[in-house]
């Protein structure tokens, strides 16, 4: 870093005996290298190019409080839980050359509760980066950056819901952005470029898109968390030929490059490596707990080929284009401390066919999105598998001592906490944020999920071990009227151990979604919408078939009874069926918004959720929550 | 949005830029530019930022000898970004703060909430019209060599610039910047400026806490010490006739004895001496660190009075082309060590008569002050030469005479030690490892070092908090603390084949001798021939280990071409090497308490270097250096030494402060030990491949 010597300050005597003295003095030298310092001064200043300001304020009072006559409550514990803070992401864009320039978010987040006691607030940085472009056809980043490639290559899957309530998608849109989650773009920490010259007024292209990343170190990172891959409680892997640790480096690379013609064809290829680096490898952390041994490499091998049937038919209302890509994985296990392979590479194929087909006019719209999915079991990709929603107990953790008794999938969905406080048991933490949020952007491993949240694909569509059609229907007039359906007939390749037979999901659902000021040539939106989708799940093992049913009701409505003022409300029915075992929520929330813009907005919520499970448990949480939020 | 621009700045200051660089002298352009630099840095009055974004993977292959139990390859990644703010109410006040940023790319999943960490924080201020100049906090000090000096442990002849940039980037995160020393405290100056015309009196007060009476941070062995420690500086100066200055200062390290007392007592109560009825324990002071540990009660107090005589040719004629410069010092120190004694007794009851031991006990703390102890030393160089646009010649000589027990605390502190950044147990710890790499991580866990010896990192520790405790974890040569003379006696500075004249700079006590430099510009300046030489012994025997003086010696030369300027090259091409000897011998030695007639110690140190500019912004930098090491008793090598560093960089200019770099750094090294008959070898092998990208802003 260049040091300025600012003010014209005591230097004027000090400088002459700084002169004086300086010891073998080496004439020439000396006046190079303090030509050297004044180019680097200049530089320096030039390089002072501006600093763009944006930023966030969050203030929010949220309590959440169970009736204190539920059986699933620990009456000897407090029955609420409250969250109260204010916070501010304050994003810094230094020098925002073009080539060049530096990104830094930073979090100031103040609890109530710890006000008194926390005298030294730690902030953090949220995200860190370097990025640049050249004109059009070149861009970089350093650090922090978000990408992806395709579904089956670079992705990140996030959990999708059919007309979920605006009240609900809201608080989702939070919790993810936690984690800079956001459109399947997988988050990761360092290079990432992309050239793209485009020809022929832009409707011609060659894109050359690279990325590496670091993925783990070899130190003790987070017992309970991700980073502990198969060591994790919550995480098992379904593709079994590999196992992911933090006691090496791991490192994942990848390139893409396509070739689009005319707009019309598509044809590209993609390769990616995640690998453990076995010359890092410790054989304990530095708390001195053991670290694992098995290690994996694995490739990725991509190509893809698309058509825009429509476009080739110069047909203008037609919605007619396909995008088939296969990709072939190979993972390989290896014994870390020997640096040997354990057993023999490990081969899987996925293969994905996306067809749309429609007609589109200025107001309607009528779709229908086809997918085949034929994954094999041994397919392996992590940067495009890993999962993003991990159900995770958020509210009440004291009062149960996270044993589940008043675990609820509106609380993992929908609620996240940034610096949480433990009232008792724990004392961690007290200072330093200890964040509760079921989003997460690891780069880990994926399993079956909850089948009601996470679907049928657990794992996006990059899921191992699944064949079958999944297919989307869509008609849509202007911004009036929406309706949807949604059928998956997905079968598994090949059945787990254990099993008599593979495993049969299904799918099925629809939705409506109205906006009934139309009809009634009201000046403000009243929009209502309602989804239902149901999924099973089917497997057969000693002889017998074992069932599993979960079905996902939705209900919004939206309501802007004046220019600033709007009223909100959203329900949510879950209903899962395990065998024996009946799980049944009832999630409802309504309020009233003030909103001076999208991004600035009072809101006042009030909510309760009710569960009630066979095996005994049951429970209703009342919410009452007022959140302020403004960006700059 | 809100967006603060530099940009009509950043233009004026290029117009104003432009005029000096085309003066005709080049360090009277060079003066002027830097005034304009500072002048126009103290008129951004307001809020502003600045500072550097880096992002940086530096991976380090051990070879096969240098691993041990521990992993084979280490890889740094990270991107960071150090920010400066600075609030400026007026032209003459500021209030700076600069803090970093740092990601590590591994941890990230992992660490949502990345914690700061603060590096600076300083009010300074030019008040009263340039006549009172004030810095609290955060400051840079130093007075003279003998005196208050960071000395440059290694200043290798022609080190290459490839490793020259790296030291200074490893010295840097240690606050240590030319011969300044960080302090906390405050810097005060009062200046008669030029209210008496040519004629300038001033007086100087600097104070800063060294330490505090607990565990810190855990970071540094020494950090038990269990006192406070303060300096002071008193300084009164006298500038006339634009080049004549004198100065005398009156500098003070001391230990503040009344904030150790409970540490004391409650170490000693845990050594179990109460267990009698009528304990009674003085301690003595060679027992300390074995009673307690780690530790010390020993007080010390260190004071030094110092004279400073400066003359300058160029204060008098700016324009002449004669170089005619003396500086002379003189300095006396006095050092004393107190140490606490302590009487303890059980408390008695009695119970009906009958004497009854309570368990409680009563302590009574004296402290023992020993005799104070006064040396001397001198220094004086003197600077002769004539230089012209085109050729000089430039002779230094530098004479220093420096008795056994003097005591500089602030100048004799090492602010470099021989560190693993890398490597594992398996290897030795080489000295351009610890010379030039470093590592910042943000890790939970703790590192234990050692400051004022030459061993090796320990393994580092978990620091048994939860994972959302990230404290900064250093693997550095580095750091800026001041030591004294009992910790420094601890730890005798070992024989350091990078520097055999002076361990310690021109402070090193038991030094009598001289050194001097020869320095040629010819050819347009295309040439630069440069000699050195140095003889010195010591004063006094040592204590039981020798029975005569050691003498030292050093001399050696080095030449550099710098063709881009001959043969008007718009780019860089220079080519450099340089060859030094040093030498300590001393016959008729004693090798703890073996007899022998002659014991010597010689290194050889080689440099050679070059940048060659392969277009406008794309310089390739070359680097090799060798230091070769023996020593010797009655002419049988006991301990060898042989360190290789090569490397080279590829550094691409992308716009103003941001560029692009790739590097290839290998440290190959072999040392021997002569263990009985036979000679054992341990090897040092580091291949280190690194991409660095840095944005200026």
């Amino acid at each position: 870093m260049i040091k300025t010597n600012i003010l014209k300050n005591k230097k004027s005597v000090s400088l002459i005996l700084g002169g004086l003295l300086a010891l073998n003095t080496v004439y020439a030298s000396d006046v190079l290298d303090k030509q050297q310092s004044l180019e680097e001064q200049y530089d320096a200043f030039l390089a002072r190019n501006g600093i763009e300001l944006h930023g966030q304020l969050r203030g929010e009072w949220t309590e959440f409080t169970v009736d204190k006559n539920a059986n699933s409550l620990n009456k000897q514990i407090e029955n609420s839980e409250k969250t109260q803070f204010a916070n501010f992401d304050l994003d810094f864009r230094f020098r925002p050359y073009e080539i060049s320039s530096f990104r830094t978010i930073l979090r100031f987040h103040q609890n109530s509760q710890t006000y008194f006691a926390d005298r030294n607030r730690p902030i953090s940085s949220r995200w860190m980066s370097m990025d640049g472009k050249n004109g059009s056809w070149f861009g970089y980043n350093l650090g922090d950056f978000k990408q992806k490639y395709s579904p089956l290559t670079l992705w990140s899957p996030e959990t999708k819901m059919l007309m979920e309530p605006k009240i609900f998608a809201k608080e989702r849109q939070q919790a993810m952005a936690e984690y800079f989650l956001s459109d399947n773009e997988r988050v990761l920490q360092g290079f990432n470029f992309n050239i793209a010259p485009n020809f022929e007024d832009g409707t011609s292209e060659i894109r050359f898109e690279g990325f590496g990343a670091r993925i783990q170190r070899p130190e003790y990172l987070d017992p309970q968390g991700y980073m502990g891959g198969s060591a994790s409680p919550f995480m098992t892997s379904l593709n079994d030929s590999t196992s992911y640790t933090s006691s090496t480096d791991q490192y994942a690379a990848g390139s893409n490059f396509d070739m689009i013609f005319a707009g019309k064809f598509l044809l590209g290829a993609t390769y990616t490596y995640q690998w453990d680096d076995a010359d890092s490898y410790v054989s304990s952390w530095d708390n001195n707990v053991i670290a694992p041994a098995k290690g994996s490499r694995i490739q990725n091998f991509g190509s893809k080929l698309g058509l825009d049937v429509a476009k080739i038919a110069s047909h203008e209302n037609l919605v007619f284009d396909a995008l088939t890509e296969m990709v072939f994985s190979s993972a390989k296990a290896v014994d870390l401390a020997s640096k040997s392979s354990i057993g023999s590479e490990v081969w899987g194929k996925a293969l994905l066919a996306d067809i749309n087909l429609g007609w589109k006019t200025k107001k309607l719209h009528l779709g229908i999105n086809t997918k085949y999915v034929r994954n094999e079991k041994h397919f392996n990709n992590p940067l495009a598998q890993s999962m993003t929603f991990l159900p995770e107990r958020i509210m009440h953790i004291d009062n149960d001592q996270g044993g589940g008794e008043l675990k609820s999938f509106a609380d993992g969905l929908y609620n996240h906490v940034y610096h949480y406080t433990p009232s008792r048991e724990t004392n961690q933490a007290q200072y330093n944020p200890y964040e509760k949020n079921s989003y997460t952007n690891a780069t880990g491993v994926c399993d079956d999920g909850e089948l009601l949240i996470h679907g049928i694909m657990s794992c996006g569509l990059a899921t191992p071990n699944r064949t079958g059609l999944d297919l989307d229907l869509l008609v849509k007039y202007d911004e009036i009227l929406e309706v949807a359906g949604q059928f998956a007939a997905i079968e598994e390749l090949d059945k787990f151990e254990g099993n008599d037979d593979v495993s049969i999901f299904a799918k099925m659902g629809g939705g409506l979604k109205l906006d009934v000021s139309s009809f009634l040539n009201w000046k403000y939106p009243l929009e209502t919408s309602v989804s239902w989708v149901k999924r099973t799940k089917e497997t057969k093992i000693n002889a017998a078939t074992q069932e599993e049913e979960a079905t996902l009701l939705n209900i919004g409505g939206y309501y802007a009874v004046h220019k600033k003022f709007a009223l909100l409300a959203g329900y949510q029915k879950f209903d899962t069926k395990d065998g024996s075992i009946d799980f049944r929520e009832h999630h409802f929330r309504g309020g009233l918004e003030f909103s001076m813009a999208e991004d600035l907005y009072l809101q006042y919520v009030t909510g309760m959720v009710d569960v009630k499970q066979s095996s005994g448990g049951q429970f209703t949480d009342i919410l009452n929550q007022v959140k302020i939020l403004a960006s700059f | 949005m809100y967006t603060i621009s530099n940009i009509k700045f950043s233009s004026l200051l290029v117009a104003s830029l432009v005029s000096p660089i085309m003066a005709t002298s080049t360090t009277d352009k060079q003066a002027e530019t830097q005034k304009v630099l500072n002048d126009a840095e103290a008129k951004n009055i307001g809020l502003s930022f600045n500072g550097v974004a880096k992002s940086k993977v530096e991976s380090a292959d051990l070879g096969a000898a240098s691993v041990g139990s521990g992993a084979e390859r280490k890889t740094q990644a990270f991107i960071q970004s150090d920010i400066t703010i600075e609030g400026r109410p007026s032209q003459n006040l500021r209030a700076k703060v600069e803090f970093r940023l740092h990601q590590d790319w591994s941890n990230y999943y992992d660490e949502g909430p990345r914690p700061f960490i603060n590096r600076w924080f300083s009010l300074d201020g030019n008040v009263l019209d340039g006549h009172f100049q004030l810095h609290v906090g955060d400051y840079f000090y130093k007075n003279t060599p003998l005196t208050g000096w960071a000395y440059d442990h290694a200043d290798f002849l022609y080190e290459p610039e490839l490793f020259a940039q790296k030291k200074v980037e490893a010295k840097t995160e240690q606050r240590l910047q030319g011969n300044e020393r960080a302090l906390q405290g405050f810097s005060f100056r009062g200046t008669t400026a030029e209210v008496l015309g040519d004629f300038e009196l001033a007086a100087t007060i600097d104070w800063a806490r060294l330490r505090r009476p607990w565990w810190s941070t855990g970071i540094y062995q020494y950090d038990t010490y269990p006192t406070e420690k303060f300096f002071y500086d008193l300084g009164f100066e006298v500038h006339a006739l634009g080049g004549l200055s004198l100065k005398a200062n009156y500098l003070r390290t001391f230990d503040n004895e009344e904030s150790s007392r409970s540490y004391n007592v409650q170490n000693l109560k845990g050594a179990g001496i109460f267990g009698s009825s009528k304990a009674k324990l003085i301690l003595q002071e060679d027992e300390l660190g074995q009673a307690t540990g780690k530790a010390l009660m020993v007080y010390e107090d260190n004071s030094i009075v110092n004279a400073n005589l400066a003359f300058d040719m160029k204060g008098l004629n700016p324009k002449s082309n004669l170089v005619l410069k003396l500086d002379a010092e003189w300095a006396q120190s006095s050092w004393q060590a107190s140490y606490d004694t302590l009487y303890a007794d059980t408390l008695i009851d009695n119970f009906f008569g009958i004497a009854t031991p309570r368990g409680d006990w009563i302590g009574v703390i004296e402290t023992i002050e020993n005799e104070t102890i006064t040396a001397q030393a001198i220094r004086a160089s003197l600077d002769f030469g004539v230089q012209n646009k085109s050729n000089g010649f430039l002779i230094n000589g530098t004479f220093f005479d420096v008795e056994k027990d003097y005591v500089a605390d602030l100048a004799q502190s090492r602010t470099y030690r021989k560190n693993s950044i890398y490597s594992g147990e398996g290897a030795f710890t080489g000295i351009f490892e610890s010379m030039y790499l470093n590592t910042f991580q943000v890790k939970p866990s703790t590192e234990v070092t050692h400051f004022e010896d030459n061993t090796p990192l320990e393994d580092p520790a978990y620091n048994g908090t939860n994972n959302y405790f990230r404290a900064g974890y250093e693997a550095t040569g580095y750091n800026p603390i001041v030591s004294t003379k009992k910790e420094r006696d601890a730890q005798p500075a070992s024989i350091n084949p990078e520097n055999l004249f002076q361990s310690h700079g021109y402070a090193t006590s038991n030094r009598s001798g001289g050194d001097g430099q020869l320095n040629l510009d010819f050819a347009n300046r295309a040439f630069n021939i440069i000699g050195v030489g140095g003889y010195a012994k010591e004063k006094q025997l040592e204590r039981f280990s020798r029975d005569k003086e050691a003498v030292f010696m050093k001399y050696g030369g080095g030449m550099k071409l710098r063709l881009s300027g001959a043969a008007l090259l718009s780019n860089d091409l220079n080519f450099y090497g340089s060859f030094v000897q040093q030498k300590r011998t001393q016959d008729k030695g004693k090798a703890f308490g073996n007899a022998i007639d002659k014991s010597s110690d010689v290194s050889n140190i080689i440099n050679a270097g070059s940048e060659i500019g392969l277009g406008k912004d794309l310089t390739l930098h070359l680097g090799y250096q060798q230091i070769s090491y023996n020593h010797k008793n009655n002419d049988i090598v006991e301990t060898s030494l042989d360190e290789y560093n090569v490397g080279g960089s590829l550094k691409y200019k992308i716009d103003h402060g941001s560029y692009l770099k790739l590097g290839y750094n290998y440290i190959y090294g072999e040392q021997g030990v002569l263990i009985g008959r036979t000679e054992q070898k341990s090897v040092l092998e580091l291949k280190i491949p690194s991409a660095e990208y840095t944005i200026l802003f």
